[in-house]
């Protein structure tokens, strides 16, 4: 059996005025600690929940694994409230990498400059150029498996450094089913390793063993979870990673600049002193923070533009024996509908296989079909021969979608935010469109009992980038407006929603904010 | 289509005692196999019992024959007011939501048959049910709480628990958990050596 390194774990004091606390260790936080820790600064991270060991605390089983998703309450309101929770939210030690599906398709550069080219939504006011090495520096480091040369956008400096994974039952339906309509179809890029990976500070991590679990946490290393790469990587270089450490406030002094972090570990409030820091906690915890300490918000643009990508599925049943858990859930991938022909909507999005597990699956079809007693018995003795099918579309930043604090009080006593979206037009066109072409594929690879679940993914927004102080919180250096020490890394500041899944792109901008920080 | 039922009643136990799964898994799931009926802790008994029969009727299970209680799940996560992480706004607090729900689940039934819950037939229960489930009640604490979005929020838990059990695994063919060597042959129509033995 191959083996992480295990370096001991650094201690700083809390009276230590270190470099940096990086607040959140997900996509947006384990990439800048690694990097600062690399370029030899004191950095601690502070992450609000457990720090796991996968191979003996996870299980093959959805209930007991629970514990690695966000559970303090949020209030969801709006026309289209959004499932949290397990739906798009983690907690512990690599953040909602450790309950990611894996996938890691690039955006494509005119994902950047939607409101260029349709007079909608936002451009960013960095490009996909500015990201290409981060892109290229990812894929190399977390091992990424997939198909090389890539069969859309622009022509890539580097391959992937893994074959694709195996292609699972759904994976091989979705491929049937898109050959009678010409559209193009190639094995995904996942975070998972297809083969043995072996990186340098880090060790080895294994070869996926297609558990198919990969959104109740990866139990052998094979998924490339924060925790498995950079968290490690940040370690050896002199990182601390204070766990169970919940975030509540900061200290600032005369002229505005943060002095120290503020947060409660085993029931103390702690109070650790620093010269920076990076809010990484994710679109809902990081505007959360920042309104409850009324930080960096004196233009009122924190929790405006909240967004989730459309995210529409669509379920049936096949002839064939399927058992949509095993291999990885995103197997196939078709990037055609990227910028389809003929349609009333801005942007595009990306046609994906899913596998799924059982109560995962039993729930979904509970909620958006309500089906219950014989009927949902029935229909569940059929999950051996389902499968899914997935579209993954941009969604346009919108004034009416937005967090608030409200007056309700968590567990932790801090006040519950509230989540409005409604889909706009825009969403509610391409979901349409993604639902046919959807039903057709799944038409023609043979299923029956095919049922449609409306559902939208992931949160973005809520502290966006901008050139402009006028209407974003942080400028395109992650860097506050407003309080010169402080950084956001994580996916609130994004200005649009791009139609890729975030995680790669969340990694990548984080990389680049540590290293513009560095150079200056 | 016909559903292909893979396993024969019995089969799961086996499975769970053998060296395919996880010793961390294997714990999970025979403990809750094995979970005990408790006094509730949160709900009154009344409630309890409303609840539970609500339980059986969304998962269609013979009280007699019974393989899970939800319930008693749902008492136990109530009872430390732990959520999951999110809620409809426009509903109460999970804890208010449960008891009043309940009680006025109660309260329709004697006001309509004259009788308790816990006695109606069950073509009357099955009534008040699609009656809570299509949202048309709107009155009482049904101005409050939406009663469409309280029968969503009880059947996508109640059928979290309900098919987190391994007998009900057992009744889908589910043997995902035991996956400690992992799966080689994912394709469609391929067994593994697992599978192939059952």
């Amino acid at each position: 059996m191959k083996k992480l390194f295990i370096t001991p774990l650094k201690k700083y004091s809390n009276s230590d005025i270190v470099d940096a606390v990086v607040i959140g260790t997900g996509a947006g936080g384990a990439p800048v600690l690694a990097r600062l820790a690399k370029a030899g600064l004191k950095v601690i991270a502070l992450e609000a929940g457990k720090f796991f060991n996968p191979s003996t605390e996870f299980a093959t089983d959805e209930r007991e694994q629970e514990k690695i998703f966000w559970q303090l309450e949020r209030l969801s309101a709006g026309k289209n409230p959004l499932a949290f929770g397990k739906n798009n939210s983690g907690i512990g030690v690599g953040g909602s990498t450790i309950h990611y599906t894996a996938y890691t398709p690039r955006p494509q550069p005119d994902d950047f400059k939607i409101y260029s080219e349709f007079g909608k939504g936002t451009n960013w006011p960095i490009g996909y150029y500015d990201l290409e090495k981060y892109y290229d520096e990812l894929e190399m480091f977390l091992g990424i498996s997939g198909p090389s040369p890539y069969p859309w956008g622009p022509v890539r400096k580097s391959h992937y450094p893994l074959q694709p994974l195996p292609l699972n039952g759904a994976a091989q339906l979705m491929q049937r089913g898109c050959v009678p309509f010409n559209i193009k179809t190639s094995p995904a890029a996942n975070a998972a390793l297809s083969k043995a990976y072996y990186q340098e500070h880090i060790g080895w991590r294994n070869i996926c063993t297609n558990r198919g679990f990969c959104q109740a946490g990866c139990s052998t290393g094979a998924k490339a979870s924060m925790d498995v790469t950079f968290i490690p990587y940040a370690i050896h270089f002199g990182a601390e990673v204070r766990a169970e450490s919940f975030v509540t406030g900061f200290e600032k002094n005369k002229a505005g600049i943060i002095t120290a972090v503020l947060y409660q570990q085993n029931g103390k409030e702690e109070r650790q002193l620093c010269s920076h820091v990076f809010l990484c906690a994710g679109a809902i915890e990081t505007p959360r923070l920042l309104l409850m300490n009324n930080l960096s918000n004196s233009n009122g643009m924190v929790g405006k533009n909240f967004m989730a990508h459309v995210g529409v599925q669509v379920w049936g049943e096949f002839e064939e024996m399927v058992r949509p858990n095993k291999g990885i859930p995103g197997g196939l991938i078709s990037e055609d509908m990227h910028r389809p022909k003929n349609v009333d909507f801005a942007g595009g999005y990306i046609l994906q296989s899913i596998g799924v597990m059982p109560v995962t699956y039993a729930t979904q079809m509970a909620r958006s079909s309500g089906f219950w007693g014989d009927a949902l018995r029935n229909k569940m003795k059929g999950f051996n021969q389902t499968a899914g099918i997935n579209m993954h579309g941009e969604c346009l930043p919108d004034k009416h979608n937005f967090l608030e604090l409200s007056s309700e009080k968590d567990e932790m006593g801090l006040p519950k935010p509230r989540i409005h979206f409604t889909n706009g037009e825009n969403e509610s066109s391409m979901a349409k469109h993604g639902e046919g072409i959807m039903k057709q594929i799944w038409q023609a690879a043979g299923a029956k009992n095919i049922i449609v679940q409306q559902r939208m993914a992931h949160t973005i927004g809520t502290c966006r980038m901008s050139d402009n102080p006028i209407d974003g919180v942080v400028d395109i250096n992650g860097k506050s407006f407003e309080v010169s020490n402080l950084y956001i890394s994580d996916n609130s500041i994004f200005p649009g929603s791009l139609s890729a899944n975030p995680a790669l792109t969340i990694m990548a901008m984080a990389l680049r904010i540590a290293d513009i920080f560095l150079e200056k | 289509m016909k559903a292909i039922t893979l396993y024969r009643k019995g089969t799961m136990i086996p499975l769970l005692e053998s060296d395919t799964i996880t010793a961390f898994t294997k714990k999970i799931l025979i403990d809750r196999l094995n979970e005990q009926q408790v006094v509730p802790q949160f709900f009154s008994q009344q409630q309890f019992n409303i609840l539970t029969i609500l339980c059986d009727l969304l998962m269609a299970q013979n009280p007699s024959e019974r393989i899970c209680n939800p319930a008693i799940a749902i008492d136990k996560r109530l009872a430390c007011n732990k959520t999951d992480g999110w809620r409809y706004d426009a509903m109460p607090e999970d804890t208010i939501a449960y008891k009043s729900a309940l009680d006025g689940i109660e309260a329709w039934a004697i006001e309509k048959y004259k009788k308790s819950f816990l006695v109606l037939f069950k073509y009357q229960r099955l009534h008040i049910m699609a009656m809570l489930q299509s949202g048309l009640l709107k009155k009482d604490i049904w101005l409050t709480i939406p009663s469409n979005i309280f029968f969503e929020e009880l059947l996508a838990e109640v059928t979290a628990i309900f098919y987190s059990h391994p007998l009900v695994m057992e009744e889908i063919g589910f043997t995902g958990m035991a996956d400690a060597k992992g799966w080689d042959n994912i394709g469609l129509n391929e067994k593994d050596l697992i599978e192939q033995e059952l």
